[in-house]
């Protein structure tokens, strides 16, 4: 936290330093200084949009896999994918850099996967992800076709685990919260995380080594 | 650094098999989803923009509508106008102190006038008989008090004849309660009520008008002249 706040107030004092020299660049610095998720989200709120896509294009894509392998479902994910920058963009005049990016951002994307689920009051139907997400293969068809068979068992692994295992697995593996953050974001406590990530890894870990059936 | 503290700790994460999922789990998003929300994102900021302007008269003028439309009400309120019915009455009108052989002089409000009232407050015509009404004057304390002397008073000189006296002439009107306008029933358009309003301002009269239209064989008309009768003097002992 303290990092966090040190670095907007940095982020403040060089943008007053700059607008008193009269450079018409505000927010231009040097390649090497990566401007934090907060400092992003803090320059969208005052209206720089290229500061939301920098932070969007950052997280979108881990965001994305974790709401498809929480859900188990392409649409699903989809629609609570769009859901949740929508908040993000809703919230931005009251955000408050008092906790990671990340730690907000997955809040939200959990939060909304439980109020989507509860308002379609449906059950996922684990469908098989469509390989148009997929970078391009190159050369290599054969390992590319080994790889989505590999992430279809994957997949399959996941889909046989409790939802509240495979979510603090996912929010690990995806978002890399830490156990206390996980804790944060799904409202239970720390060892109840640990549990579940220790239950998961293992059943995961049986289920993969079980050998694969190629059809 | 207490998020750095926290990613040293001990995990309990397989590391192979979260290596697998690192190496499987390389999923982008749609090209039309990122478009959606870039966009979403672009117009947000656009609508703020726009409503900074807008805010900046829109405020003030809320306010102004607000405060004028809010003194219009205060102003309005405060004026008697036809709001307060009772303004124009007062203690010595609404409450006749009458014996059984008053004239006409002294009666309260004319049963004529309460029927040329506005009629269209149709719960007093459901009202069960001698109910209490909505007070409409805030009298009703005074007239009930009234009413109960004046009903004692009858019958202590029923209990004194031995008989059962006939309401004296008007005394029945003295039992009409100033009533808000009831619904009038009219028979036919043309001759929307049997008894004309001279008779009715007379119960007696009245009376001998609904008699005389049932004995002429007109009993729907007796029967509404009735029920309108009723109502306005729900206390007269109808004979026999």
């Amino acid at each position: 936290m303290p990092t966090t706040v040190a670095t907007v107030a940095r982020e403040v004092l060089r943008l007053q330093a700059s607008l008193s020299t009269g450079e018409t660049a505000a927010y231009a610095r040097p390649m090497s200084v990566i401007p934090e998720d907060s400092a992003l989200m803090l320059r969208y709120k005052d209206g720089d949009v290229t500061a939301f896509e920098t932070l969007y294009r950052r997280h979108k894509d881990s965001l994305y896999r974790y709401l498809l392998r929480l859900s188990q479902n392409r649409d699903t994910a989809e629609d609570v994918f769009q859901d949740v920058w929508g908040k993000i963009i809703k919230a931005r005049h009251r955000y408050r850099p008092t906790a990671k990016f990340t730690t907000f951002l997955y809040r939200v994307a959990h939060n909304c996967f439980i109020d989507y689920v509860r308002r379609n009051n449906r059950h996922r139907v684990a469908s098989a992800m469509d390989p148009d997400c997929r970078p391009d293969p190159g050369d290599e068809p054969d390992l590319e076709a080994e790889k989505s068979f590999a992430r279809q068992r994957l997949d399959a692994a996941l889909g046989t685990i409790p939802d509240e295992q495979r979510d603090a697995f996912l929010l690990h593996e995806e978002a890399g919260l830490s156990i206390n953050t996980i804790a944060q974001v799904t409202g239970v406590n720390r060892e109840t995380v640990r549990s579940r990530l220790r239950y998961a890894t293992k059943k995961l870990k049986t289920a993969l080594a079980e050998p694969a059936v190629h059809t | 650094m207490n998020q750095d503290h926290d990613k040293h700790e001990a995990i309990d994460v397989d590391p192979q098999v979260s290596a697998h999922y690192q190496s499987l789990a390389d999923e982008e998003t749609p090209a039309d989803l990122d478009d959606a929300v870039l966009r979403e994102a672009a117009r947000a900021v656009r609508a703020d923009s726009r409503k900074g302007s807008f805010q900046a008269w829109y405020r003030p003028a809320a306010v102004m509508a607000t405060v004028g439309l809010t003194l219009a009400i205060i102003l309005d309120l405060s004026d008697p106008g036809i709001f307060s019915p009772a303004a124009d009455m007062s203690l010595e009108t609404a409450l006749p102190v009458q014996t059984p052989a008053d004239t006409t002089a002294d009666r309260g409000p004319e049963p004529a006038q309460l029927l040329r009232m506005q009629p269209d407050l149709a719960p007093a015509a459901t009202q069960p008989e001698g109910a209490p009404l909505e007070d409409h004057t805030g009298l009703s304390d005074v007239f009930t008090a009234e009413v109960e002397r004046e009903k004692q008073r009858v019958q202590e000189m029923e209990a004194a004849a031995g008989t059962a006296l006939k309401p004296a002439p008007n005394a029945a009107a003295k039992f009409a309660r100033p009533r808000p306008a009831i619904a009038l029933k009219p028979l036919l358009p043309e001759a929307p009520f049997a008894c004309s309003d001279e008779q009715k301002s007379d119960v007696e009269e009245w009376w001998q008008c609904i008699a005389t239209l049932r004995q002429s064989g007109q009993a729907a008309a007796a029967d509404l002249e009735l029920d309108n009768f009723r109502e306005i003097f729900p206390d007269f002992e109808l004979p026999e």
